[in-house]
């Protein structure tokens, strides 16, 4: 491959490898400007084809056997991530490898999902917001109204992360959060709660839903970052009613609701397994809460920002039991 | 009103497939490799075994791992290899999905319904040996690819 560079991408140095420059820069936001060299690495290995057909409309088609996971997403294209070696082969149109998007959108949250346990950085679904250095997480069962709130906490005082999936690791012993850049999605009912996107068209989305993506920081003004340091967990429940309350949660709940929810691994990955365990060990013994809330966005994210004014100088000082090996 | 945080009384879908069971099990011989067979699909079993007697194998032994994936119905596509350092996969579109590790010795495997007795045997089980024997690229020729870019050809 003539081409290669590294990037650091949410904890990770990968390494690219292609023969076409337009699949390197279309991850130019995680280029390596800053030196860092992060011990977790992958490989991307990316043919491109000067002809042969365009992915037209992608339904993804996913399957996975032991170490490997194969992915397509189009007519003549192919993806093999291999969990062993911790890299990815693929073969790829030259419309797709110019789809500077699809890489950032699509391929690489895939990549970190797919390996991402194995790498030691486990995704979770849930939403990172960063306050004043302090990482806020929210998650809850689908459609609780975590991308919102999230849009909402963006457009106050609180750095976006990610609205959708987190990804968790222990670097020299302390739990960060890691994001993607990637935009904030909301469903096609976003303008009456977020005005200023009125002038917006949603578009169809990867798994075939309508929705807007926006970039938090163009469209709500919040600052984006790569990481943060989570403090506080809290977990969205939707209620009939209006208002919103706050309540304590035990963190042996927080990590069943995770326990319950993340990939199945084979019995052959146990160490994985347990490395994971350990993450989201550490992820429920934050400062966890259970928000419920049945009114408009704004009350729940009064609500937390509220929560995090005043339990700041506790949560920062206060040591956590479970931070990493 | 969404459910409680709460976990609900289900298991993770198996999306992948990654768990399906393969409790058909097939041994043969291919040259000096003995091959072990595992499958969910009785007409894989059966098709492997016949006409496979060989001499005694006398190199290590292969584990083919073969999925019958009854959701997909796709006819086979051109084919395409991508081979790398001890390992190879070979798509022909989501009817056929194969990976190959040369160090563990282990082929697994993705055949979709469409994928009936004689493809199995005149196109599908040709390769599989191939791959096996670490040749599937250049038999396959222009289609093949390794993973450090080059052509095949």
């Amino acid at each position: 491959m003539p081409f290669d560079e590294r990037f650091a991408i949410a904890g990770t140095n990968c390494l690219v490898r292609t023969n076409c420059r337009a699949v390197l820069d279309a991850l130019d936001g995680w280029r390596n400007t800053n030196g860092e060299h992060p011990r977790r690495s992958f490989e991307l290995n990316v043919l491109v084809r000067p002809s042969g057909a365009p992915p037209g409309n992608r339904s993804p088609h996913f399957r996975g056997l032991g170490q490997w996971v194969f992915a397509i997403f189009g007519p003549g294209e192919l993806f093999v991530f291999d969990l062993l070696r911790l890299s990815v082969a693929a073969v790829v149109s030259r419309q797709t490898a110019e789809e500077a998007a699809f890489w950032r959108t699509v391929l690489v949250p895939l990549s970190l999902g797919v390996m991402g346990t194995a790498m030691g950085l486990v995704p979770l679904h849930c939403a990172c917001l960063d306050f004043r250095g302090q990482g806020l997480l929210i998650a809850g069962p689908s459609g609780a109204g975590k991308s919102t709130l999230a849009a909402e906490l963006a457009r106050r005082r609180f750095s976006f992360v990610s609205d959708d999936w987190t990804y968790l690791e222990f670097e020299r012993g302390q739990l960060h959060a890691h994001g993607l850049f990637a935009p904030v999605k909301l469903l096609t009912d976003a303008p009456r709660l977020f005005p200023e996107l009125n002038s917006l068209k949603p578009a169809k989305s990867l798994n075939g839903e309508m929705a807007f993506e926006v970039n938090p920081n163009q469209w709500f003004g919040s600052r984006v970052r790569s990481k943060s340091n989570p403090t506080w967990l809290v977990f969205l429940e939707r209620t009939g009613q209006g208002g919103c309350a706050l309540e304590a949660c035990g963190s042996a709940r927080a990590r069943e609701f995770f326990l319950s929810s993340v990939e199945r691994l084979p019995a052959e990955w146990s160490k994985m397994e347990a490395r994971r365990s350990e993450i989201i060990d550490a992820v429920a013994a934050r400062q966890c809460w259970i928000l419920r809330y049945g009114g408009p966005p704004q009350v729940a994210a009064e609500a937390l920002a509220d929560l995090c004014e005043r339990t700041f100088d506790d949560a920062v000082h206060r040591p956590t039991a479970h931070d990493g090996p | 009103m969404t459910p409680s945080i709460d976990p609900q009384p289900m298991t993770v879908p198996d999306l992948l497939k990654r768990f399906v069971p393969t409790p058909l099990k097939q041994q043969f011989r291919l040259g000096s490799i003995e091959v072990a067979v595992e499958t969910n699909d009785p007409a894989i079993a059966s098709t492997v075994r016949a006409g496979e007697a060989g001499p005694q194998a006398t190199g290590p032994s292969f584990l083919w791992k073969l999925v019958r994936d009854g959701d997909v119905r796709d006819e086979l596509c051109e084919p395409m290899v991508i081979e790398g350092d001890r390992v190879a996969a070979l798509s022909m579109g989501p009817a056929c999905l194969i990976a190959v590790d040369y160090n563990s010795r282990e082929l697994v495997g993705f055949l979709g319904v469409a994928i009936d007795d004689r493809t199995f045997t005149g196109r599908i089980l040709p390769l599989l040996r191939r791959l096996t024997q670490g040749r599937a690229s250049c038999e396959l020729g222009r289609s093949a690819a390794s993973s450090d870019g080059q052509p095949n050809a």
